[in-house]
């Protein structure tokens, strides 16, 4: 057991005693990679005869997207108990005083992992099993009634699903960009000129719903994380987004390492009782990898102007940024022919 | 040089994450000497294409904005990575102004060009494409 922060360790334990009058003692903090948008470390406490675990969701000094980690704290807690696995979401702490920067705890899941998209197998024999829940699990999120859920987040109108989220992301590059985006903004514009029909539903849409973003344990999901972009939405954007081809394990046939995208799209029309009409998946698709586009920017902006230097910020903002950008330029030209 | 930059850039990525990166604690340690040692691997290929890349699409660039009558006399100061980047980004957006008024030009001369536009952007994402092993 080792405790990489001994400082943050003594913070937590304060903080634990001070608003749940708790005498613990931090045995293990360790970070976890990968959170480019909050830190994530796995705590384990000592208390009196009895170890516990969990996980906390710390602010960064500056994250890759600026996201509400009360939306992330409320998607945690709305779905919790219901089918769609995730772990129970213990505490939000806004006071900066605390812990130095606003932060959440939660549920540790143990003895599951996360996929690599660089891994080649990740699943093994497992994959199309994981493909038929990761896919079906969708569905049910898209199936969702989120008054029934406890979500109050602004609601779109059916017809401006595609709109706000265009909007959004283009201000993302607007704001972001440090040398122009030829591809990105003939994509912007494509977007734009070919909407797609107004959304079958509002949904809880996850925003980041893809491999790596979940935890499996033999070929069983165990829970769906990084809800920080979750918003009420078309569910067609969640479906465009996991089909990424950026996704694919290095096949593209198989989105998400898993399964063809035919079987994908039948476990989430079975489960959400909506359909995934073609016309409109040409424009979710491209969408998607315009938002990663975006994503990537931010990322590139945040480490040439110095404020998260991270190295994940700067493989994203390179290796992902021309992966997308060739997506978008084979896709627009084969529009265009 | 010999050996090649690329080739020290690729030696040393293999070392980052077979024998260095193991070695390091796990979490966020070894996951961050991976992703260096990746990026280092995606370094060893702009080495050895970055400049010709630029080169290429710059030369490009300023064909189809003179074949559409956008004035411009850009020129890279040098052929060095920053300097051919800096006459790109010029490029680059006289590119984006001009693509977007052809698409607003309903002729036949105009959707020929974007088609144009659009073939170049498909070879400069392939040409700007990066590669990672299969882990």
């Amino acid at each position: 057991m080792s405790v990489a922060d001994p400082a943050l360790a003594e913070r937590i334990s304060a903080y634990l005693k001070a608003t749940q009058g708790r005498d613990t003692r931090v045995t293990l903090l360790e970070r976890i990679y990968g959170g480019a948008s909050r830190e994530t470390w796995r705590v384990k406490l000592e208390e009196g005869d009895a170890a516990k675990g969990f996980i906390l969701r710390r602010d960064p000094p500056s994250s890759l997207i600026d996201t509400e980690r009360t939306v992330e704290f409320s998607a945690y807690r709305a779905f919790h108990k219901t089918g769609v696995p995730v772990p129970e979401a213990l505490a939000l702490e806004q006071d900066e005083s605390w812990l130095e920067r606003p932060f959440f705890l939660m549920e540790e899941i143990e003895n599951a992992v996360a996929a690599s998209v660089l891994q080649g197998e990740p699943y093994g024999d497992h994959a199309s099993a994981i493909g038929t829940q990761f896919f079906g699990t969708l569905g049910e999120i898209a199936k969702g009634d989120p008054s029934a859920l406890g979500i109050t987040w602004d609601a779109p109108a059916r017809d401006a699903c595609w709109s706000v989220e265009l909007d959004r992301w283009e201000k993302v590059i607007d704001e972001d960009e440090r040398e122009p985006q030829p591809i990105a903004r003939a994509a912007i514009r494509w977007l734009r000129r070919n909407p797609p029909p107004p959304a079958q539903k509002i949904s809880v849409v996850h925003g980041d719903y893809r491999t790596g973003n979940f935890l499996f344990r033999e070929g069983q999901i165990v829970a769906i994380l990084d809800w920080e972009m979750a918003h009420l939405g078309d569910p067609l954007e969640d479906l465009g987004w996991a089909l990424d081809p950026l996704w694919a394990h290095h096949n593209p046939e198989r989105p998400g390492g898993m399964c063809s995208r035919a079987e994908a799209i039948a476990h989430w029309e079975a489960a959400s009782g909506l359909k995934a009409d073609p016309a409109a998946m040409k424009w979710w698709d491209m969408f998607a990898s315009l938002k990663g586009l975006a994503i990537w920017i931010s990322a590139a902006a945040e480490v040439h102007d110095g404020t998260n230097t991270d190295p994940v910020n700067a493989f994203a903002g390179w290796y992902c940024l021309a992966f997308h950008n060739q997506v978008l330029s084979t896709r627009l030209q084969e529009l265009a022919a | 040089m010999t050996p090649e930059v690329d080739t020290l850039l690729n030696i040393g990525a293999g070392k980052l994450m077979m024998e260095i990166g193991p070695a390091l604690p796990p979490g966020y340690s070894q996951g961050s000497a991976s992703t260096i040692a990746m990026s280092m691997l995606l370094s060893a290929q702009e080495y050895a294409k970055g400049a010709d890349t630029r080169i290429w699409e710059n030369a490009r660039m300023a064909e189809l904005l003179a074949a559409n009558g956008v004035a411009d006399d850009t020129k890279a100061a040098s052929n060095t990575i920053a300097d051919l980047s800096a006459a790109n980004a010029v490029l680059g957006r006289k590119l984006i102004a001009l693509h977007e008024r052809l698409e607003n030009d309903t002729s036949e001369a105009a959707r020929q060009a974007v088609r144009e536009i659009l073939a170049f952007l498909k070879e400069s994402g392939d040409r700007r494409r990066l590669y990672l092993p299969v882990m």
